[in-house]
């Protein structure tokens, strides 16, 4: 089974195999926020840590004891997310029925046929009938959905693994080189801020100037152009900070959209720089959004300084997320092995 | 409708009139004097580029046409510990009542009502409350009243509507009266109608509005029909109701567009679900054009509201608002 997965990972590793090239296409038509190149960025990230090696790592000898079904809802703002999970289930011999969103439906269908995982997708409704167990990402409100779904289908609370909606941030303090200050721009823009490991919030210190990272975002931009669709939605958030006499800064076109303020998570593309004047305050500020943070990034040394009950990483890991992460840390595989 | 209506409008006009608007023409004037006096008094508005102002405007600054030290009230929206609230300057409470019992007195008639509130009384800053109180007083009969954990005042109530035959009209919160419901069976009298007033932002797709209404008139004992939404917020002075069914009608002197998130201020046809703008006569004295959170679409006569832009559905995934 790993050498499967690793082979056809190998494979989609080449822009030009045919499935990828379809599926990105399929992909690039669908309703999201995807852009050529961030779709291209994300599929060679994921595929490069498929190999037999670490998938075994990560799985190990761990096993369906018995035979369930398992319901996957996989969420769309980001390409392949999703797929961990879809690995996991069949790698540990558990039949996956996943029901993806529009926005992205080809991906992980076209990944899982050619890899000959044992992986159906179907309509939400039909993915509750056949579950014996679930796997949910999404929003508060899908969570509370699928806790009502899951009663009403007669899944137990212990075999469903609920995800919620969550965010992340980054700490700065000024003395992040130029590659970090790219690093930065990368976790902040890459998905147009969308995704919970997109960094929404960003803590400076209160006399730093965010011009340097303002700078790397505009850079990254030059490189990652934005999506079509982004500025149109920043548009009237911008019109409104000026209405408001607000700090803040945008890139050319609207590629990007940058307030200083409290630390209240704005709508996507748009991040959010707040200062603070100690580290007691950062990290209260930190730890007042504990619940809700997936990740917090800084540069290493100042990873250090960071409260340790939160999960940190350094800068330029957003997109980037190992094999074996753990969402809202949860151990995807222990739930799993749990069944 | 007097004559300054058909000629040049100012706010004053707009102010003491816009009860009495009929038809597209009539509200094209007052909507463009109401803005023309906005754009040029509230501060924030004059500064804003478009039409419809974001609601977060509310959460900022004081949008207002007046002294903020001048306003009547100051209602503020609910919200969780540590994200800002919006606040409503009222500059004039006669007009506001007016637009409340206007809109009510049309949809419900005017009583007298055994009006029962499944809410707090004790919450000056909100907006819900003080509507639910003035149509108490306006409308309500001895027997209506605010309740939460003192059932017995829906007990009473229903007794009361059941041998004095009036009508019964329990107004609350979606999910607290869903709640009410499944602590015990409870049969309102024929004829009553049970009004939620939102409060399903935080189980947006757990449950369809639809569904909602169905799982209250089966624990109410009421007909799917009898269960009625109604559609405010702080920022507005105007509400909406369904009327048995999951379309909001508006008042004449409230239009609601729905608009494309992705391209500012651009209309959507109906049947296509986006932003819903909101033009508010009643708020003369604030900004009555205002760009909601709420995604809608439009039907006949009315909209539908479908749920909440919120970030949180952006940046994480939202799709069963597509998929279910």
């Amino acid at each position: 089974m790993f050498e499967r997965i690793a082979h056809t990972a190998a494979r989609w590793r080449d822009p030009d195999h045919r499935p990828r090239v379809r599926a990105v296409e399929a992909t690039l038509r669908a309703p999201n926020r995807f852009t050529p190149e961030a779709l291209t960025f994300a599929i060679n990230q994921q595929m490069a840590l498929l190999d037999a090696s670490r998938l075994e790592a990560w799985i190990g000898t761990r096993s369906a004891a018995q035979p369930l079904t398992l319901g996957v809802f996989s969420a769309g703002n980001v390409p392949l997310v999703g797929l961990q999970d879809l690995l996991a289930v069949t790698a540990m011999g558990y039949r996956y029925l996943g029901s993806v969103s529009k926005k992205s439906d080809f991906l992980l269908p076209a990944f899982a046929r050619e890899a000959g995982l044992d992986a159906c997708f179907d309509a939400a409704d039909k993915v509750w009938a056949a579950s014996d167990a679930v796997i949910v990402t999404g929003t508060d409100a899908t969570r509370t959905w699928a806790e009502v779904q899951a009663k009403r289908h007669g899944i137990p609370r212990h075999r469903c693994l609920l995800r919620g909606h969550s965010y992340s941030a980054a700490v700065v303090d000024g003395r992040e080189s130029a590659e970090e200050r790219e690093r930065l721009a990368e976790d902040a823009l890459l998905h147009e801020g969308l995704g919970c490991r997109s960094v929404a919030l960003v803590w400076a210190p209160e006399t730093l100037s965010p011009d340097p990272y303002l700078e790397s975002f505009a850079h990254m931009r030059a490189v990652f152009p934005v999506h079509r669709n982004t500025p149109g939605t920043l548009a009237m958030q911008q019109a409104l900070l000026k209405a408001l006499d607000a700090s803040h800064a945008y890139g050319e076109g609207l590629e990007f959209l940058v307030s200083r303020g409290p630390a209240e998570v704005q709508a996507p593309g748009h991040i959010r720089w707040v200062p603070y004047r100690e580290s007691e305050a950062l990290a209260q500020g930190l730890l007042a959004h504990r619940a809700r943070l997936q990740c917090v990034y800084a540069r290493e040394g100042l990873l250090r300084q960071l409260p340790g009950e939160l999960r940190l990483e350094r800068l330029g890991m957003a997109q980037r997320p190992a094999l074996d992460w753990q969402p809202d840390g949860k151990d995807t595989v222990a739930f799993l092995a749990c069944l | 409708m007097p004559d300054t209506i058909a000629k040049r409008l100012s706010h004053k006009d707009v102010a003491q009139n816009f009860t009495r608007v009929r038809g597209a023409g009539e509200f094209a004037r007052m909507a463009h004097a109401a803005r023309t006096y906005q754009k040029r008094h509230c501060r924030v508005y004059g500064r804003y580029p478009y039409t419809y102002l974001p609601i977060a405007a509310f959460k900022q600054a004081a949008v207002t046409c007046f002294a903020p030290d001048q306003a009547a009230a100051v209602f503020e929206s609910s919200g969780t510990t540590g994200v800002a609230r919006s606040h409503h300057y009222v500059r004039d409470l006669a007009l506001y009542d007016r637009a409340i019992t206007a809109h009510f007195a049309a949809v419900f008639g005017e009583g007298p009502f055994t009006l029962l509130v499944h809410l707090p009384d004790y919450a000056p800053q909100s907006s819900l409350v003080y509507m639910a109180r003035l149509l108490m007083r306006a409308y309500g009969d001895s027997a209506s009243g605010f309740f939460l954990d003192d059932t017995a005042v829906l007990r009473r109530g229903i007794a009361h509507a059941e041998t004095q035959h009036t009508t019964l009209l329990l107004f609350g919160a979606a999910f607290g009266l869903l709640n009410l419901a499944m602590t015990q069976r409870w049969t309102l009298p024929p004829g009553a109608r049970l009004i939620e007033t939102g409060g399903m932002k935080t189980h947006r797709k757990s449950i369809t509005r639809a569904a909602l209404h169905q799982r209250l008139a089966e624990g109410f004992g009421i007909a799917r029909h009898q269960v009625w939404s109604e559609y405010g917020m702080c920022e507005l002075l105007s509400q909406a109701y369904t009327r048995g069914g999951t379309a909001f009608y508006p008042p004449p002197w409230m239009q609601v567009e729905v608009f494309d998130p992705e391209r500012i201020e651009t209309p959507l046809p109906a049947g296509q679900t986006g932003l819903l703008g909101v033009v508010d006569l009643a708020n003369i004295h604030t900004v009555s054009a205002i760009m909601t959170e709420d995604l809608g679409v439009r039907c006949a006569g009315g909209f539908e509201v479908l749920g909440r832009l919120e970030h949180s559905a952006l940046r994480g995934c939202n799709f069963l608002l597509k998929n279910v």
